[in-house]
């Protein structure tokens, strides 16, 4: 018997730093995101203060505790796959740095894996039997995009936001609520509690032809709304601006997959998480004949294991491998992932 | 230089950014000041029409920046998620204040110390009633 094949996948591309290890194309054995609370707990409270993106700091911890976890040693690994963009120049160069010298010091192949591609293999983890094609939308703090998944590195945008990703506006919009960063699950708590039509909020873009998406102004809408009724229940604020928001995303993500013929969505990225939105899609989708899927909640927000199911994908399927000279690409789009 | 604009529209507001954006030159580096939805994103979408830029700009709050190429190169900053010069400069930010070539847009200077102090042209935007802004340009 072959011994299993061993990704590690290693995401430093804004924010978190993240690492996992999958075994196979989909099976994840370790999976781990860097929390503060948890290094601070084992160390008592005594590290010194840890910077919220200092990946470099973080990365040598997650990879140990992760093969520890995993119960597997260094040379059992077959590949690393490393988030190469899009995002900060500074994080992305300490994780392709790291990934990089791990495998020539392992003499093993290195993939660099684009992060939006990542977001669309992440439904693949709770899924593994689906394939394209199917309409994909990733909507994040970051990204709000719809692209057709016409294959795995064959892709085409049909839509983004022109201003605010979706998430960000969840975020800006918790902080006019006196919420935390960051807003999302909060949001999603006080709505359930709220009454979506207490306050009719613009539809942006909702009908307007194209798929692009626009959240700047309801952002402005419900600043407004605040300053004028200031003592409106924040339950119903909540409830009545995730309604909007959810709307147009639903209508315009189920529209582009009928106009581009598929019968599949799969929503990803850590939007895709709220609870009310999936139950619109769910609802709407199948009024469509539209399947609509979804990761995990831990797939949903940004994690390594997409990126070494990504670059394990690839590598396996195709052989693909990068020479240790890939540079990090801060502005990467998908579109250029298909012309690899 | 003092100069108070009053703007009633995105259009309007866009349109100062496009002309603030004539007068501008390498190593420059403008603060956005005012509260969320003001419509500092949409001044900078301005600015960046002024540079004769063709991408869409959209909002750098979650990667805390982005570029881009016309007459001259634009770094857009979003501060928001910062609290100290410290972080910006993990992350290679801190060279983009001023920046060597191009200009930098900031949005929330005052989360991070001496931004504003270091500017060289500081928008202040105050929000009067549904769709009037109060725009205060001091270069």
């Amino acid at each position: 018997m072959t011994s299993p094949f061993h990704t590690l996948g290693i995401e430093t591309s804004c924010d978190e730093t993240a690492v996992s290890l999958l075994r196979g194309e989909t099976e994840v054995i370790a999976n781990l995101v860097y929390t503060q609370a948890e290094i601070h707990a084992r160390y008592g409270g005594v590290v010194p203060e840890i910077a919220s993106r200092d990946h470099l700091r973080k990365l040598p911890y997650l990879v140990n505790d992760a093969l520890t976890r995993a119960e597997i040693s260094l040379d059992e690994l077959s590949l690393i796959a490393t988030t190469y963009g899009p995002g900060l120049i500074g994080p992305l160069l300490v994780g392709l740095s790291y990934g990089k010298g791990l495998a020539f010091g392992l003499d093993i192949p290195f993939i660099g894996v684009n992060h939006l591609e990542g977001h669309i293999f992440s439904h693949r983890l709770t899924s593994p039997d689906l394939s394209p094609p199917f309409m994909a939308l990733i909507v994040s703090g970051g990204h709000t995009l719809l692209v057709e998944a016409r294959d795995y590195g064959n892709y085409r945008l049909v839509g983004t936001t022109v201003d605010d990703a979706a998430g960000e506006a969840l975020d800006k919009v918790g902080k006019m609520l006196g919420i935390g960063y960051p807003a999302g699950a909060e949001i999603d708590r006080l709505a359930q509690e709220g009454n979506p039509t207490a306050i009719r909020f613009p539809r942006p873009m909702a009908s307007s032809p194209g798929f692009d998406f626009s959240f700047a102004g309801l952002k402005t809408a419900v600043l407004y709304y605040l300053r004028k009724s200031p003592g409106e229940r924040k339950e119903d604020v909540a409830a009545s601006f995730l309604a909007s928001v959810i709307d147009v995303l639903v209508k315009k993500s189920l529209e582009a997959t009928r106009r581009y013929h598929l019968d599949r969505l799969i929503v990803v990225g850590g939007v895709a998480a709220n609870s009310h939105l999936q139950k619109r899609f769910v609802i709407d989708g199948q009024k469509r004949g539209i399947d609509v899927l979804f990761p995990k909640p831990v797939y949903c927000t940004d994690n390594a294991a997409m990126i070494a199911g990504a670059g394990a994908f690839r590598y396996l399927q195709t052989g693909e491998t990068h020479p240790f000279s890939l540079p990090p690409a801060p502005s990467l789009s998908l579109h250029q992932e298909s012309e690899r | 230089m003092d100069k108070t604009i009053i703007a009633r529209s995105a259009v309007e507001m866009e349109e100062i950014g496009i002309d603030l954006a004539v007068n501008l030159s390498d190593g420059m580096l403008i603060s956005l000041v005012g509260p969320l939805g003001s419509g500092k994103t949409t001044l900078v979408k301005g600015i960046a029409k002024g540079l004769l830029i063709t991408q869409v700009v959209i909002s750098p709050s979650y990667l805390l920046f982005r570029s881009y190429q016309g007459r001259l190169t634009l770094h857009h900053l979003d501060a928001y998620r910062v609290s100290s010069l410290h972080e910006l400069a993990e992350v290679g930010l801190d060279l983009l204040l001023p920046p060597e070539t191009g200009v930098s847009a900031v949005e929330w200077p005052t989360r991070v110390e001496g931004i504003v102090e270091a500017s060289d042209i500081l928008v202040r935007i105050d929000l009067l009633d549904d769709l009037a802004r109060r725009v205060s340009i001091t270069s």
